[in-house]
């Protein structure tokens, strides 16, 4: 991603990675290591062209928000 | 008209999936694959942190960018935060309905940097138990704590994309240590 909303800015943008806590339980050491191999993750390389393939023609008109709460 | 007058007359946007999501709603339907490749990492990463499943992150980002392309004429405000809402929520509406028997990462098809088999034996069986213990928590404490300390986001952040307190979030994510730690420590401490 490029991330240029301030939402879901770019991993590598991130300070913020390991457990604030300052325990030192080995635990959280194991589980910063097997989260930092989560951030590694990327969306599997056919998925765009998965989902591409899977969309309808064209997006619904859309609706006046009454209606939306209404249809909730 | 010149060419930089035509240029001066197209809409300016700031936010640039504005721009993305006006040319979709035009008739432009290939224009919606940039959007898929800007926001479907962490997307996907948000999913597989909490299902546990590759398969199942796989099935939920694609239903979410689906629903994403069909009601994208009701985005208002930012479409990352919305995008990522349709996805928190499917992720969270799965949890609620799964009775879960035993999913992991074990069908994991990206190269691993560990070496050894003791190695990969041990970060399997971590994952598991990691696994386990997560699928324990509220669905609301394991959002808390996978955006928090798997996707690395700030409280700040978490709180724009959840639209909730950043107090109400560090409470939750207080809890879910609590929790994980007590799961866990047993057999790691």
């Amino acid at each position: 991603m490029t991330g240029d909303g301030e939402g879901m800015k770019p991993m590598d943008d991130k300070k913020n990675h390991k457990l604030e806590d300052t325990s030192t339980s080995p635990i959280w050491d194991k589980i910063n290591d097997e989260a930092e191999m989560l951030r590694s993750r990327t969306t599997p390389v056919y998925m765009k062209q998965r989902i591409m393939d899977a969309l309808p023609e064209a997006p619904e008109p859309a609706k006046p928000w009454y209606k939306r709460v209404l249809d909730k | 008209m010149d060419q930089a007058e035509a240029v001066s007359q197209q809409p300016q946007y700031e936010d640039p999936d504005v721009a993305i999501i006006a040319r979709v709603l035009d008739g432009s339907k290939d224009a919606f694959a940039l959007l898929i490749a800007r926001y479907s990492d962490p997307l996907y990463r948000h999913a597989l942190g909490m299902t546990g499943s590759p398969d199942v992150a796989e099935d939920i980002l694609q239903q979410s960018f689906i629903k994403a392309f069909q009601h994208l004429g009701e985005v208002r405000g930012r479409f990352d935060a919305w995008v990522f809402r349709i996805v928190a929520n499917a992720c969270k509406d799965w949890l609620k309905n799964i009775r879960r028997s035993h999913l992991s990462y074990d069908d994991d098809d990206q190269p691993s940097s560990l070496t050894t088999p003791d190695e990969e034996m041990d970060r399997s069986e971590l994952r598991g138990d990691l696994d386990g213990a997560l699928a324990t928590l509220a669905p609301s404490l394991r959002e808390a704590f996978v955006m928090k300390h798997v996707e690395g986001r700030s409280y700040e952040e978490m709180a724009v994309l959840l639209e909730t307190t950043v107090g109400a979030l560090k409470m939750r994510v207080h809890r879910a240590r609590e929790a994980l730690q007590s799961l866990l420590e047993g057999k790691y401490a």
